[in-house]
């Protein structure tokens, strides 16, 4: 891990928000969002598909540095942090993801880094990593910031069907729905975004994670909690 | 594991890391005496082929790119091959140098991780690539390097780099501005530098003493490396079109696996496919950076170690980022983007080179543009039955030592061929015997 920053130093908060297109997935990507436009009054252009990452740079805000970016695998986390000047200067990283847990969806549970309770041995792809194993790969490449928190948004349940679009051109000519189990005649909709329920509760939630990422609430500090 | 009963030995896997998918190990001995060595596939069937039935078939490249993370070009690449094939469509040549520059992005993404990430620490010792990186930090950078710029290109041709969109039969929704491409090009220079530096110190690596008679397996292309066109060609002599592979080749059940493994019908025996076949068929015809870089190492035919598998990846790494810088700097946008055509009812079928080895796929369209039928032909579930000939073969070697080690030193061997067991499409046959 890198050397903790000195006290003069300006603190540089970097917030990388992981997720994808795919129903309540995108709540990283969401809060990230409102984050950009909270914090540094500007909407965020990088697209989040995309894994070529503009170079990191940081605005400076309340007497703070920030630099704000999406990402879409935590594997990315590793081109993100890439030493350069800027990342050099990197004093606090929070990534934002979904999560699933027992706590009710809405719940910002965070996670303090080092932490030896994540299991990093066994990803469950090695096509694709995962974010322990970036994580630690990111500190043995010396390339983690002085203080790391994990914010794991809990989001509900991925409901199994996905619902049908609305006038969506049902597709003829399938010799029989029992050859796959899917019957082409009733396609499955790609269920992109949040869901309806949970994206009333982004406010609250962006309240929260903004509270924690300005250093106002730090009660979970240090063990794994409900905040 | 291990079970013994003074007279049975059996050693097994029951998961193994740094491979892709969900596979065991199974081997029994008795009275010292190998009674079988089976790699157990026990990942559940995905049904590809089955859902494909019905559907149009410019959905065909999305739906099978969901096959694999790491080479879903492969599957869109032969199946775009084939049903253009079926449609009697032909591309442009700047359709066809496109789809070779999106092919070098997946293999140099693909290779710099398995070589790097998953193999590479078998030869230092390590468990994996996070213990190896707190000792050997500037293999795991480099090999970050290399992989990164292949991702980036897959992102800038496919529209993202896992599971791209950009593919279609007939070409490229949209072919990249010269702008858009010519930005890789110092980088590209940059990386073809740190890919020849790599494949150097992988040459220098100690590996072990272990040759087979293989049956290598591969496209082959007069004027050029195999990638995306060319004969089945073997190096037994065997030389036929893409689309006659189900005449010379077999996918058979196994009681222990729930994917099919592959043979030969005109030997009854199994076959090598992926780096070493090509290398071994096509290595003329390797760009001639790489080729000056083979002679320099003195890594040359014939090739029949398996454990060489990581320097034939970094020198195919070499080919790739050498071969995209060629293109990268020539290109012209194709004009169109892509070629029309009209539906109508056929076959076809083709194969390519997944960075693993052959991939075939093979459809049957009607008039009306919906696929009646599909069949692929994953590499992995090809090689499995080699895999399992070459660990009886290299088993009497290792087999005095401890049980713990004998599994170690089989499972670095399975990771030589960088199996995806997840890319197994294929589910057993069900016969229901009633009397």
């Amino acid at each position: 891990m890198s050397a903790p920053a000195s006290d003069a130093s300006p603190r540089h908060t970097l917030l990388a928000g992981l997720g994808s297109p795919h129903g309540d997935d995108e709540v990283g990507w969401v809060i990230t969002d409102r984050l950009a436009k909270r914090i540094l009054g500007q909407k965020l252009r990088s697209s989040p598909t995309l894994r070529r990452l503009p170079p990191l740079a940081a605005e400076l805000r309340d007497g703070q540095r920030w630099s704000i970016q999406k990402l879409a695998v935590p594997a990315g986390m590793l081109d993100l942090l890439e030493p350069t000047t800027e990342t050099d200067r990197v004093t606090d990283l929070f990534l934002i993801d979904a999560c699933l847990a027992e706590q009710p969806p809405g719940t910002v549970l965070r996670w303090v880094w080092p932490n030896r309770h994540w299991e990093t041995r066994r990803s469950s792809s090695t096509h694709e990593l995962s974010l322990p194993w970036a994580l630690q790969m990111a500190e043995h490449l010396g390339r983690l910031p002085p203080r790391v928190s994990v914010l794991g948004i809990v989001v509900p349940p991925p409901t199994f069907p996905s619902p049908t679009i609305p006038g969506f051109p049902p597709l003829p000519g399938a010799p029989s729905p029992f050859d796959s189990g899917l019957d082409p005649s009733h396609p499955v909709a790609p269920n992109f975004g949040l869901s309806l329920n949970f994206a009333a509760k982004v406010p609250e939630i962006v309240d929260r994670v903004e509270r924690i990422v300005r250093g106002e609430s730090d009660t979970a500090r240090r063990r794994p909690g409900v905040l | 594991m291990t079970a013994g009963d003074g007279t049975t030995r059996t050693i097994r896997v029951e998961a193994m890391t740094r491979v892709e998918g969900e596979g065991g190990l199974d081997i029994r001995l008795r009275d010292g005496q190998i009674e079988h060595v089976r790699l157990n596939i026990f990942e559940p069937p995905r049904f590809f082929e089955a859902f494909l039935r019905g559907r149009p078939l410019e959905d065909v490249p999305d739906i099978t790119a969901r096959i694999c993370g790491i080479c879903p070009v492969a599957y869109q690449m032969s199946s775009v091959h084939a049903l253009e094939a079926a449609l009697g469509v032909e591309v442009s040549a700047e359709i066809r140098r496109l789809r070779r520059l999106l092919y070098c992005g997946e293999w140099i993404e693909s290779h710099a991780l398995h070589v790097h990430m998953l193999n590479l620490p078998d030869f230092f010792g390590y468990d994996g690539p996070l213990e190896m990186a707190q000792d050997h930090p500037e293999w795991v950078e480099r090999g970050l390097q290399l992989r990164k710029l292949g991702n980036e290109l897959l992102d800038c041709l496919g529209g993202r780099a896992i599971h791209p969109i950009n593919v279609a039969v007939g070409g490229f929704y949209r072919a990249p501005t010269r702008g858009e491409l010519s930005a890789f090009v110092q980088p590209f220079e940059g990386a073809l530098r740190l890919a020849e530096e790599a494949a150097r110190a992988i040459a220098r690596l100690d590996y072990p003493d272990f040759t087979q008679d293989y049956d290598l397996v591969a496209l082959v292309h007069p004027d050029e490396y195999p990638m995306n066109e060319g004969r089945i060609a073997s190096s037994d002599g065997l030389s036929i079109a893409a689309d006659e592979f189900p005449q010379h080749f077999s996918e058979q059940q196994v009681p222990h696996s729930t994917a099919m493994q592959a043979i030969r019908l005109g030997t009854g025996k199994p076959y090598l496919l992926g780096p070493l076949s090509r290398l071994q068929l096509a290595f003329e015809q390797l760009h001639p950076t790489a080729r000056r870089l083979a002679d320099e190492i003195g890594f040359l035919p014939p090739f029949r170690n398996p454990f060489y598998g990581i320097l034939a990846r970094s020198l195919e790494l070499v080919h790739a980022y050498a071969e995209a810088l060629e293109i990268l700097k020539s290109y012209a946008p194709p004009k169109p983007a892509r070629i029309a055509y009209e539906y109508r009812a056929g076959r076809g079928g083709a194969a390519t080179e997944a960075p693993r080895g052959l991939l075939y796929h093979g459809y049957q369209v009607d008039d009306q543009g919906k696929v009646v039928e599909a069949d692929i032909v994953p590499p992995t579930s090809q090689k499995q039955g080699q895999i399992e000939v070459d660990l009886r073969e290299y088993l009497p070697a290792v087999i005095s030592r401890p049980d713990a080690e004998v599994a170690e030193a089989c499972e670095k061997l399975v990771r030589c061929y960088d199996p995806c067991i997840s890319c197994s499409t294929h589910f057993l046959q069900v016969r229901i015997d009633r009397q």
